[in-house]
């Protein structure tokens, strides 16, 4: 039996020793592995569709206050888009932090991968459209989202959405065959969790 | 009573003690500037050279043991979408200084696009219809990518980071394209900056 001290935040000391508590070392506390399952060619698409989709949660219960960050990983995307047609890809994501939290739907924003090839005006007919296509592969990307300070006892939920769409103008060409597609693979989420400074 | 070093551990009044907050990994300092969009007129024009955001961050070690500091910058989702010929993109520069002062920031990624379609030949004057535009999505990177190791702060000692992001052209199309102006399109988009740093005690 050792000497039980009077310890603060992120400490304990109790019969078996003086150290520090879980809360204290930056670790992960919550991971999802998601994949696409709309992987493949695509038809028009003026409004965004579901390709990947998922959430991550956790509940603090180390009785310390945590600051917790949620690290997106995004494998390598791939589109195709034939002329005129813009394909893109979006990434969006929504959270919320407190007593039995739950996020929004994730609203699309400005976080698109993807692109056009147009080499005819919104105007010229579907027989007289040229032929040409775009193929553009983009790296694997990662970023951190902030989720700020989440208190003992509270938790936080994390939504994440990536959609395709076919924004702006679109002629289906009647002369030869069309390719439009679009590849999101997969996306993890890892929810890192650490101290907080006070 | 026992006997507790102070540079690492904090007692309180009620006679507690805790470990000090700089003896763990943490965030130090973040600053974001807000994206921007623009447009460029498609027919004349001049190569470009617009500075779109800078993002200036620094941090103080406040603490009294050294710190190892090493910084994460992300951009938002960023776009660029240019006319036949044209060739440029979205520079991003990254600049660190030991101290407190405005460092001097080099090139360190970009993202753009260009295009042409079949014109040439001594009477290929002007160029015919193409938009060629790139999109990528938010994407975060090491603070300063070509440098090897993290930055050593002595207690006092302070790190200035910065981060530009600029539209360059290398070529810009400025003569007339077949059939006008319509449906043409030069323009971009760059969503937010963030810098974040973050500090790592050191016990020697």
């Amino acid at each position: 039996m050792s000497l039980k001290l009077c310890v603060a935040e992120y400490m304990i000391s109790d019969s078996h020793g003086t150290g520090m508590r879980r809360g204290w070392f930056p670790r992960i506390v919550d991971e999802a592995f998601l994949t696409s399952d709309k992987d493949g060619e695509i038809d028009r698409a003026p409004d965004p569709v579901t390709m990947i989709e998922g959430d991550l949660s956790w509940f603090n219960a180390t009785g310390d206050a945590q600051r917790v960050t949620v690290h997106i990983k995004r494998s390598s995307r791939t589109i195709v888009a034939q002329n005129p047609a813009t394909v893109v890809i979006h990434d969006a994501w929504s959270f919320d932090v407190g007593e039995s939290p739950s996020a929004e739907y994730p609203t699309i924003t400005q976080d698109v991968f993807g692109g056009r090839f147009q080499v005819d005006r919104a105007s010229v007919a579907r027989d007289r459209l040229q032929y040409a296509r775009l193929f553009l592969e983009g790296d694997v990307r990662q970023t951190y989202v902030d989720l700020g300070v989440v208190e003992p006892m509270q938790a936080m939920h994390f939504r994440y959405l990536a959609a395709v769409q076919t924004p702006g103008v679109w002629t289906e060409a009647t002369e030869f065959d069309v390719r439009n597609e679009a590849h999101a693979r997969w996306t993890r989420l890892v929810a890192l969790a650490s101290p907080v400074e006070h | 009573m026992v006997c507790i070093n102070p540079d690492h551990f904090i007692t309180y009044p009620d006679g507690s003690f805790a470990a000090a907050p700089w003896m763990q990994l943490r965030q130090v300092a973040t600053a974001t500037v807000a994206g921007k969009s623009g447009n460029y007129g498609v027919s004349g024009g001049v190569n470009k050279n617009e500075l779109l955001h800078t993002v200036t961050v620094a941090y103080t070690n406040d603490s009294p043991v050294d710190q190892l500091v090493y910084g994460l910058v992300t951009r938002g989702g960023a776009q660029v979408t240019l006319q036949a010929r044209s060739r440029g993109g979205l520079v991003t520069y990254h600049g660190v200084m030991l101290g407190v002062g405005d460092p001097p920031v080099a090139e360190v990624s970009r993202l753009g696009v260009g295009g042409d379609v079949g014109r040439g030949g001594i009477l290929g004057f002007g160029t015919g219809f193409c938009v060629l535009q790139h999109s990528q999505s938010e994407t975060t990177t090491w603070l300063m990518p070509k440098s090897a190791g993290w930055y050593l702060l002595d207690p006092g000692a302070s790190l200035t980071a910065r981060v530009d992001v600029r539209f360059v052209s290398e070529y810009w199309e400025s003569s007339a394209i077949d059939g006008g102006d319509q449906g043409t399109e030069s323009s971009y988009i760059s969503g937010d900056t963030r810098v974040d740093l973050f500090a790592v005690p050191v016990i020697a």
